[in-house]
Order: structure tokens, then sequence, then C-alpha cells
């Protein structure tokens, strides 16, 4: 432990007036250092052998956009008086705290936070106090800790389904012949249908022959089959751009209250996917940053923790090589490709796919720019920049993309998405 | 150059959120500063006679609460004493307030002005506080009262300087052994 230097000079101070005091015959002076001695004398009793330790982590490990906390678990020594905190983490202000010490104790950190994905949090510089704050330990750190900060998976109720639903089952009412519990015609009885199938009242109306009495031809109903949809959603993690765009270069922190294109992309993937997940359908996720396996199409549970997973890690990471051909999809699968359209690259690949047959749904994740620290040069080439997005965009609508921007009126974007009826698949 | 620009205030960013440390009960630094210099000022105001020195010395205290001030204002109130007629209650106002200005310059010290202190910290500083006065002040009586008959033999002063030196050795060695 250390001496510390201002502590020192008081007990200094507090032996030379006792010792004037003695000298000079002023026992009225000489009491005035008597509380600062009994002080240090009383620490002295109760002085701690080491410092003690102080560790970090996580309370829970599925944290949600809003509210993080961790646990800053102090193990201390007995003598140890109290624990001086300072805990920062990278776009917060940091606070500090004394704490009592004495015993083994946890203490709750939490911040507020818009951001989603994975994040170094809650650095934790402490040093312990003994001997009446005489002496400290060296200052020491804890963490960061990397905490993942899940995106709040949005609901959503009628959602667009593909062109074609190639499943046998499924919640969907596709349009092959088959079991399932719309009506598709009344047929004539064939070999393959199933004798429940048979509608008598019909073939009774129908087959009957009125001079003999005889039955003649049955007919058999027939439903359209059911199956369930396969969706494939694609995540641009290439560019990763808050609201404030003087920041978009670099040397500007984005702010951790505020949303980037990345966190409302992971938004977005988590409530489509929650979305199609809920209604039985099987949900895929893929990076256009990143060339790795994507998380294959499948249903349930498991496979929304997977997408959960995967989506929290989802980062940009250098500057990847363009894709000569896009990512390989299963046939017939609805794309939702969630980017900013900031560049051709996302656009290219969305006109490739819709090209191939698929529906194509892009989600605009651009976030509600702000140019308030814009000087004007900056200001032209942001307008510029802008101008040439949206003409993508709405070239890309010519197409036969389906363009939807990520905000609070989404849901009924993609409701009327859901309605909107394109045949074939229309090129 | 566009002079408007000269006449309108640049945009500010705004404050970065704050970490919180969720402390069951917390006093803010502030108010303990506060406290301190409230203390400094209602206590030495009436003895000294005078606010205008208090007032300089709460003012040093609300923004460096550090124990080297405290030192400072420790010599400050000897020399007061030193150079008064002895007065009962002079002596047990300066022992009381330098007292409870170094117990909270001891809590408010390694914090910034927003800083938390926590309440059980508080308290228990509190009451050791409270033990060290009443020895202090039960200190200030029995020297008050020895006052009359104190002896006023060389040897006495001697030895007890003797005695001091030694505990001063005597610390200094303990420091030095656990010093690094």
């Amino acid at each position: 432990m250390i001496l510390v230097s201002g502590a020192a000079a008081a007990a200094l101070v507090a032996v030379t007036v006792l010792a004037i005091g003695v000298a000079g015959g002023r026992p009225d002076v000489a009491v005035i250092a008597v509380p600062a001695l009994l002080t240090t004398l009383w620490a002295a009793l109760t002085r701690p052998r080491r410092g003690g330790v102080v560790t970090l982590q996580p309370t829970t490990e599925h944290s949600e956009t809003g509210q993080v906390r961790a646990q800053a678990r102090l193990d201390v020594d007995p003598g140890v008086e109290a624990v001086v905190l300072r805990v920062a983490s990278q776009g917060y202000r940091s606070q500090h705290a004394l704490v009592a010490g004495g015993s083994d104790r946890t203490i709750p950190l939490s911040l507020e936070t818009s951001r989603t994905g994975v994040h170094d949090m809650f650095r934790v510089d402490w040093m312990s106090e003994a001997f009446g704050a005489v002496l400290v330990t060296s200052p020491r750190k804890a963490g960061p800790v990397p905490i993942a900060v899940h995106p709040v998976a949005r609901p959503l109720k009628d959602m667009p389904l593909p062109f074609r639903l190639p499943g046998l089952t499924g919640n969907h009412t596709s349009r092959r012949v088959g079991e399932g519990y719309e009506t598709h015609d009344v047929h004539e009885f064939a070999p393959g249908d199933r004798l429940r199938r048979i509608d008598w009242r019909v073939s009774a109306r129908r087959a009957i022959d009125l001079s003999t009495g005889r039955l003649g031809t049955l007919y058999a109903r027939r439903t359209f089959a059911t199956a369930d949809a396969t969706v494939m959603i694609v995540v641009d993690s290439r560019d990763d751009v808050g609201e404030d765009v003087s920041a978009w270069a670099g040397g500007v922190d984005v702010r951790m209250d505020e949303t980037t294109s990345l966190d409302v992309a992971r938004e977005a993937a988590a409530a489509i996917a929650r979305a199609y997940l809920d209604l039985g359908d099987r949900v895929g996720l893929d990076d256009l940053g990143r060339r790795r396996r994507p998380v294959p199409p499948a249903a349930g549970r498991h496979q929304w923790e997977r997408i959960q997973q995967r989506l929290v890690r989802v980062a940009p990471e250098g500057w990847p090589d363009r894709r000569q051909r896009p990512p390989q999809l299963p046939s017939g699968a609805l794309v939702v490709l969630c980017s900013t359209f900031l560049d051709d690259e996302a656009a290219r690949i969305a006109r490739r796919w819709r090209a191939f047959g698929h529906r194509v749904i892009a989600v605009d994740t651009l976030p509600q720019v702000s140019t308030a620290f814009l000087n004007g040069f900056q200001e032209t080439a942001l307008r510029l920049v802008l101008l040439a997005r949206r003409q993508r965009l709405r070239a890309l609508g010519r197409t036969g993309v389906e363009i939807v921007a990520w905000s609070s009126s989404t849901a009924v974007e993609l409701h009327a998405l859901s309605r909107t009826r394109m045949p074939g698949g229309r090129r | 150059m566009n002079l408007a620009n000269l006449f309108n205030p640049a945009p500010q960013r705004r404050q970065r959120p704050p970490v919180s440390i969720d402390l069951e009960h917390s006093v803010p630094a502030w108010l303990l500063r506060g406290a301190s210099a409230a203390v400094i000022v209602l206590g030495l105001g009436p003895v000294v006679g005078d606010l205008v020195v208090p007032l300089l010395v709460a003012v040093a205290i609300v923004i460096v609460p550090h124990p080297g001030v405290v030192a400072a204002l420790t010599l400050v109130g000897a020399g007061y004493v030193w150079n008064q007629p002895p007065d009962l209650l002079v002596c047990a106002v300066f022992v009381l307030v330098l007292h409870a200005v170094a117990t909270l310059a001891r809590l408010t010290a390694p914090l910034p002005p927003t800083g938390r202190v926590e309440s059980r910290l508080v308290l228990r500083a509190l009451a050791g506080f409270a033990v060290i006065q009443l020895l202090a002040q039960a200190m200030v009586v029995l020297a008050f009262a020895a006052m009359a008959g104190m002896p006023t033999f060389s040897w006495f002063a001697v030895l007890v300087l003797a005695g001091i030196a030694a505990a001063v050795v005597a610390g200094v060695r303990w420091v030095g052994r656990h010093t690094q």
C-alpha cells in the first residue's frame, strides 16, 4: 500500500502542534492535534494485510437494447475501509464512487444504450483505502467485459410471402393441390385420392343413374396444399454509419445513445426473422460483408437462438472484396436484404437475385441523418451521396425489388406488401 | 467568408450519457463538500468573530478537499489558539470543527464533485467521528482542568518531547516498512 502525501502532511502537522503545545505549556493548543492522532491510532489497529481484488462480470447473458447491467465484485480484506471506484465505458461519462469495504460484496453497474452488437463495456479503475485513508493501494483495473447487446424484436403480423411455396407442410396455402383446408375443386375420383376426400353429396347429385338407381363415377373434393415459406435474411455489414454524418469518416466517436445503420439492420433482421419463425416458416441468415457459411434456413426456437447469436456478432470487418456472384440461396426463397444502399454492391446483388426469380425485399436501414456539424463542402458532398442513393433505390424499384424503409410504419408497409399479388414473379 | 457565421453560435454536441453505479443509498460528494464548508463557516465564524477567514478557508476546502488543506487549516487554527488567552469554548469548537472537516475531507478527497459516497460509509465515518470526538472533548476538558495545576518543571516538557520524538521515529519506521 502507498502512503498518501496529504495524509502524511496532516499527521506531521498534528504531531508538530502537539509538540509545540506541550513544549509551550499550552494544553489548549496541544489538544487540537488529539483527534488526528486518535484517528491514526484507531486505523493502525485495524489495518489490512492486503488490498483486495475487484472482478467484473455481466449480470445476465442476454442483454437487450435499453439498459445493460454488470456487477463489480469486491473481495477485500477486513481492514480495508473503503474502495474508490471509477467506472468508465467508451462513449459514456465516467462515474466515481466511494463504497464501504470491510466485507465481500457486489456493486451493480448499469448504462443506457441504443446500440446493439458486441461492445466492450464497464472498465473499472479502483483502489482500496485503509488506515484512515492514509494508505491506499496502487490503482488497478478490472474489465472491460465484452457484452452482447441483442436487438429487441418488434412484433410484426402480416408478412409477405415468396412467389412459390416449395415446402410440403406449413401454415400458408400454396397453389399446389394437396393436403390443406381451402377448396381447390371437385374432381372425378382418381387413383391416389383418399377415400375420405370423396364428396358424397356431389357424387349423389351428379353420378346416380336415375333409370337404374346405381351410382356411377365418384367425385372427390381437392384442396390447396399448405406449405411453409423459405426466407433468407441478408444483412449488409459493410456499412455502420450513425445519425451524425460528421462521424461517418471516423475521428468522431459514434454516440452510444444513437442508433447506427447496423443497429437498424440488426433490429429489422431480428423482427422479420421472429415474425416468420412464429408463422412456422424456415428462416436463414447471411452476411453480405463476410465470406462465411450462412445460417441455413430452418424453423423453430433453436433457429431463433442461432439467428440471434449470429446477428449480434455481425460487424464491419475491413473492406471486403467485390463479390463476383451473389450468395447462393435456396430455390424459391424470399430474400430480405437489409442495407444502407450507399454503394452499388448491395443493389447489384439484389438485382441479380431478382433476376434469378426470387422475391426480393430491400430494407433501407439508413437512419435519419443529422447535418448539424457539417461545413458547406461536406453538406454538398452529403447531398450528392444521398442523391445517388435515391437514384439507386429508384432503379432497384424498377427492376421489381420491393423497397421498405425501416421505421415505425414498417409494419404497415410489410402488411401492404403481403397483400400485393405478383403472380409468377414480375421481372 | 460568411460573416453571418460570426453571430450564429456553433452547434454544441450533447453531453455523453453517464455510466451508473447503482448504490442503494448514497450521498453526492458535492453535498459533503458543502457540509464541510458549512461546518467551517458556522462553527468558526462566531468563535473567531470574523467571517472573511472562515469563508476563504471554506472556499478552499470546497474546491480542494485534500488532507493537505486540512493540515494547513490545523496549523492556522493552532496559531490562532496560541495567540489567544486559553478559552475552553474556543478550544472545544476548534477541535470539533477541525476533526469534522478532516473526516469529511477523507470521504471526498478521492472523488470529483459529481462522485457519490455510499451512505453506509458516511455513517461508519460519523460513528468513528463521534467516538473520537468524545475522547478528544474529554481531553480538552481535562487539559483545561489541569491548567491551574500544570507542572512547570522544565523536565516535564523534556520528557513529553522525548516521548513524542520516540513516537515519531516509530511512526516513520513503520511508514518506511509499509510504503513502496
